[in-house]
């Protein structure tokens, strides 16, 4: 057992090398600059949200020939097991930055955008506490109303499917918009369009757990998974 | 260059195979041929035989001969009490934490047993390169444990092979078929060997062999079809004759193998006979076809397809999206499961390199590649299960989810909770499910000796890496100090794969009430942050609001903890909700006033507490 009252939390770590760093200042074991060194920097991009993701593969494989330990086996245990933490720090930046959803909230926490605290529109919440409802009348529902209730049900999925579709929509264009500024030093305006992107990435949690819980409430729910 | 060998250390045949210029081949015996029946005899006096002198004495000596050790790799007697009645051999219910086989007037571990077979194997090199061979790669299932992984590297050292990797054996596979072929694109590799069932999903571009995802179940091959057919054997004895001969060793050997090769002889002809001798001159004797045999073992092959539709939902592709399926294992050669997969995947599987043998190629690849030989090929694996550790609570907090490239790291830095507290539990687990008592324990490991401290000050940070065996190695280090922290590490025997499996295939089944149990749990705990929160902003706040606002959000606080008392995860998120909304107007207000106070650029001292 973890001891009662045990708490774990999370560390800052070097971009560059995976090790546990000071969040200021280059770190004391690569030397890399704490702040210029990400896993953009380990896969050689600027930080932007628009990402080429074939470029982003060939770098990918390009890396890995160079630090998986297969290729440096007769090397002293050191440099292995240097290779070997290198190698990780290679597949873990792959894995962030080739789902633009986890590159978005990568991104977001690199420029400080974890600060905030997300806010899902009340209408929203609102939306949830609806949905919730219904769920709980089907299955307290008789028989003779899980019919129409499901039915009820598939429609409310389809409309909550349709707004998610539009919100990734809305992601794709503040992630432009976010790029844009980057070069223009607005500061203001890339501040905004973060916030907007931090709060969309959080409506899109509410939203799709919204969703499998509706698919997961409708007895024919099943075909949409 | 170094020599290094591939080793298929199979369930029923084992391989060894080297890189011949550019070519893996297997190494052949000119007396014994190319494979190995995994098979040791171990006779009273101590004389061992291994391969096929081993496997002729199955009936005659069934008590002491022991086959498919490969089940009990990394197992406790826990986890297979209740398979070792199907077992002629005698496994030990002494030994508690590692399976003990009793042979020759002795105890012997499942590694012990799998280092005669490599050092045959060993032996066969030897004598082909006309020097001794000391290191090599060894292939396990892809679904394989920490535990597994880690006993048939024990197999390794104790043979007196250096095992330099461990690979899967579908990706071994795919390099074979990848070498061949030279080609682009998604591939599924479906292995079902003698014991065990892999299916591995590829993406192979520019020499790059990058598992995409894995799946399987290590307790379903070639030996349950044979099962099958003994089971009806048995009962039709017993039918017709009046006598149950289960019990008798020797003669539920005699089945087995009369059964087995029955099942072989149909792969290729519609019908076959089963023909046994019994005891005084009795004989069983029955005409089975292919369709009665497929009857038999249709569930099971379609209990592969299970590990398969997960593979692809893991990797995000549907059965069309992928380019060539390959056959890997004896067992694809059964007619209903080549149907089956080409059913399933709808397109005709490849065969064409010998299922027996491509995995001990594929091996042989991959001890080049590490021997500095082939260059242009690399292989990008995964690990097949979520590694976690426990927290508050008894719920798991995954780490390294499955189906991640390794190799892979994790950190995650622990404190302490107790004033001079000096040490700290770690519990590390391998499953699927979200709760500890439902996944594997892998490991137990104490940070000791901490410097004494004020709780909560110490700041120790774990690293979780898993190496491009699936192995994992933890090291801890205290930050403030920088230095290395001491850990204690005791590994975990307890849950059989099939319980692995079983979690596996239940956490689909169960997803729902595992969810409900851990989203209780997690709700409960984020409601009684809110909780505190608000209160304290109204503390703060009461000035800004009208009687009746304060009332709502005093009476949403109420109401969320009157859910908190309950075990309805939907009222006390919803009752959260409501507090949310309750407690908006406050939060603006509360956001404005600091604004304002902000530009009039009042000294921030003001705000300050007086002490």
């Amino acid at each position: 057992m973890v001891q009662e009252g045990v708490v774990t939390e999370s560390t800052h770590v070097c971009r560059a090398c995976g090790e546990a760093a000071e969040p200021q200042g280059p770190c004391s074991r690569c030397h890399e600059g704490g702040g210029r060194s990400d896993y953009f920097a380990v896969m050689g991009l600027s930080r932007r949200l628009a990402v080429d993701l074939a470029a982003l593969e060939a770098t990918y494989h390009r890396l890995s020939r160079e630090v998986h330990p297969d290729f440096h086996h007769a090397k002293p245990p050191a440099v292995r097991d240097d290779l070997l933490r290198r190698s990780a720090l290679v597949n873990t930046a792959y894995r962030t930055l080739r789902d633009f959803h986890v590159r978005v909230a990568y991104l977001l926490e690199l420029e400080g955008g974890d600060a905030l605290k997300p806010q899902a529109p009340p209408e929203l919440l609102e939306n949830v506490i609806e949905a919730q409802d219904l769920l709980e009348r089907s299955r307290e529902a008789p028989p003779s109303a899980q019919a129409a209730l499901a039915e009820e049900i598939r429609r409310e999925a389809d409309r909550f499917r349709d707004r998610l579709m539009g919100l990734e929509a809305d992601l794709r264009r503040r992630a432009e918009e976010w790029d844009t500024a980057a070069g223009s030093g607005d500061d203001a305006f890339r501040g905004r369009v973060g916030r907007a992107l931090h709060d969309l990435l959080a409506q899109r949690v509410y939203l799709t757990n919204l969703i499998r819980d509706l698919e997961a409430g409708t007895p024919a729910g099943m075909s949409h998974a | 260059m170094p020599r290094i060998v591939g080793i298929d250390l199979g369930t029923t045949n084992s391989l060894v195979a080297y890189v011949d210029g550019a070519e893996p081949r297997i190494v052949t015996d000119p007396a014994a041929g190319r494979m190995v029946p995994s098979v040791v005899s171990i006779a009273d006096d101590g004389t061992i035989e291994v391969g096929e002198p081993a496997k002729r004495k199955l009936v005659a000596r069934s008590q002491d001969t022991i086959y498919s050790i490969k089940r009990f790799m990394g197992k406790g007697w826990e986890d297979v009490k209740d398979e070792a009645a199907l077992f002629p051999y005698r496994i030990s219910a002494e030994h508690k934490e590692v399976v003990h086989v009793l042979a020759g007037g002795r105890a012997w571990t499942p590694p012990e047993i799998s280092a005669l077979i490599l050092k045959e194997l060993k032996r066969r090199a030897d004598a082909f390169f006309g020097e001794p061979v000391t290191q090599a790669v060894i292939t396990v299932p892809a679904y394989f444990n920490d535990t597994q992984r880690q006993a048939t590297k024990d197999a390794g050292r104790l043979s007196g092979l250096e095992v330099l990797r461990i690979v899967n054996e579908p990706t071994a596979a795919s390099l074979a078929y990848g070498l061949q072929k030279r080609k682009q694109g998604t591939i599924a590799v479906y292995d079902l060997g003698g014991g065990t069932f892999d299916v591995s999903l590829l993406k192979l571009k520019d020499g790059i062999f990058e598992v995409l995802a894995t799946n399987g179940n290590t307790h379903l091959g070639g030996d349950d079809f044979d099962r099958r057919l003994v089971a009806l054997v048995f009962d039709e004895i017993e039918r017709t004759m009046g006598i149950d001969l289960r019990a008798d060793s020797d003669v539920m050997q005699e089945v087995r193998l009369a059964c087995e090769a029955a099942k072989c002889r149909l792969s290729t002809a519609e019908r076959t006979t089963i023909e046994i001798p019994l005891s005084n001159g009795r004989r069983y004797r029955r005409d089975i076809g292919r369709e009665e045999f497929e009857g038999l073992i249709r569930e099971l092959v379609e209990a592969s397809l299970g590990p398969c539709r997960l593979a692809l939902g893991d990797a995000k592709l549907a059965p069309a999206q992928i380019d060539e399926v390959v056959l890997v294992g004896g067992s694809t050669r059964v007619p209903l499961v080549r149907r089956m997969v080409e059913q399933f995947f709808g397109k005709v599987p490849h065969s064409e390199l010998n299922p027996d043998e491509v995995v001990a190629l594929g091996a042989a690849i991959q001890a080049d590649i590490l021997a500095g030989g082939i260059r242009d090929m690399l292989l990008l694996d995964v690990n097949p299960l979520s590694l976690g550790i426990e927290t508050i609570g008894g719920i798991v907090s995954v780490l390294i989810p499955r189906n991640t490239t390794i190799p892979a790291s994790a950190k995650e830095t622990f404190t302490t909770s107790v004033d001079g507290q000096r040490a700290v539990d770690i519990h590390v687990l391998q499953g699927e499910r979200e709760l500890v008592k439902d996944n594997r324990s892998l490991a137990r490991f104490q940070l000791r000796d901490i410097d004494p401290m004020p709780a909560g000050l110490p700041r120790i940070e774990l690293t979780f890496l898993i190496d491009a065996d699936g192995i994992l190695q933890v090291s801890a280090t205290e930050l403030r100090s920088g230095k290395s922290q001491s850990i204690r590490v005791t590994p975990s025997y307890g849950l059989t794969d099939e319980e692995i499996e079983r979690m596996l295939a239940d956490s689909f089944r169960h997803a729902k009430s595992d969810l409900e149990q851990r989203g209780l749990i997690e709700a409960k705990n984020e409601a009684a942050e809110i909780v505190r929160a608000t209160e304290k902003a109204l503390k703060r706040g009461r000035d800004l609001l009208d009687a009746e606002q304060i009332s709502r959000i005093e009476n949403a606080v109420a109401a969320l903890r009157a859910a908190m008392e309950g075990t309805d995860r939907r009222a006390v998120r919803q009752k959260k909700e409501e507090l949310d909304l309750a407690t908006r107007v406050l939060a603006e207000r509360l956001m404005d006033t600091t604004l304002q106070d902000a530009l009039r650029e009042r000294n921030v001292s003001e705000f300050l507490p007086k002490s």
